[in-house]
């Protein structure tokens, strides 16, 4: 099902860029529609916990792995 | 002068944000403290959050976008030319302007947002920038030499924005 959701790549970018790109480019996903960000933030953990819960989307899966921070997120 | 910041405590709301609002007074003009500022004004926008951001005595003077001596009174002139131009000095180690010089370096070397992209964004997400018009009139600062599309307001304004319920304030 990753295969047709939204790409955003937000590697290298700092706070709060990384929320503020995903806060963007949310605007254009239907509802229910996936958007998978990768980010290297070390704050990205906690703020993309932080964003689903303040703006209520869902936090399908957060991964951390060698290659970098990998969140998925359903838009509501 | 401390940064001063408030924050209202945490709601019970469950799923969503304890505030949908938040208004932060800057009162500051340093560069560091406006990237704070720009910093929770961006973030809060990015979360669904409604800002509004109001400006007070030296913040300002991050708005002007340019000096004008024309038509101005001694005294406004005079704090014209003395007031500090743009956003290049730290609130700590300033060492003369080399503190936010040093700052922005390192800021643009680990690939932080510039000050002025956050001011954009910021403005881009919505937030709204109100300027306190008694700072203006003290200090001789006019509309035409601050940024197009800021809007104006006194006292009142600001504490109603700041009274609104669910709304978290800050003092920077």
């Amino acid at each position: 099902m990753h295969d047709q959701s939204r790409e955003l790549d937000c590697r290298g970018l700092k706070c709060p860029m990384p929320i503020v790109k995903i806060a963007q480019e949310a605007k254009s996903l239907s509802p229910g529609e996936l958007m998978r960000v990768v980010a290297s933030d070390p704050a990205f953990k906690a703020d993309i916990h932080a964003w689903v819960k303040v703006t209520g989307n869902e936090l399908v899966s957060f991964d951390a792995g060698a290659t970098g921070q990998v969140a998925v997120v359903r838009k509501k | 002068m401390s940064l001063a910041v408030e924050t209202a405590s945490p709601g019970s709301r469950a799923s969503t944000a304890a505030a949908e609002r938040m208004t932060i007074v800057v009162f500051s003009g340093e560069f560091d403290r406006w990237m704070a500022a720009f910093t929770m004004a961006t973030s809060a926008a990015a979360m669904g959050v409604n800002v509004t951001m109001y400006f007070t005595f030296w913040g300002i003077l991050g708005l002007r976008k340019r000096r004008s001596l024309q038509g101005k009174s001694v005294l406004d002139r005079l704090f014209s030319l003395m007031l500090p131009r743009g956003l290049n000095r730290t609130s700590r180690l300033n060492f003369g302007g080399a503190g936010a010089r040093l700052f922005r370096f390192a800021m643009k070397r680990k690939n932080v947002a510039a000050l002025e992209d956050l001011i954009d964004l910021a403005r881009d997400l919505g937030v709204r920038l109100i300027v306190c018009e008694m700072s203006m009139d003290v200090m001789g600062v006019r509309a035409d030499e601050l940024e197009s599309g800021v809007e104006f307001g006194g006292a009142a304004s600001c504490v109603m924005e700041l009274t609104q319920p669910g709304t978290a304030p800050l003092f920077i």
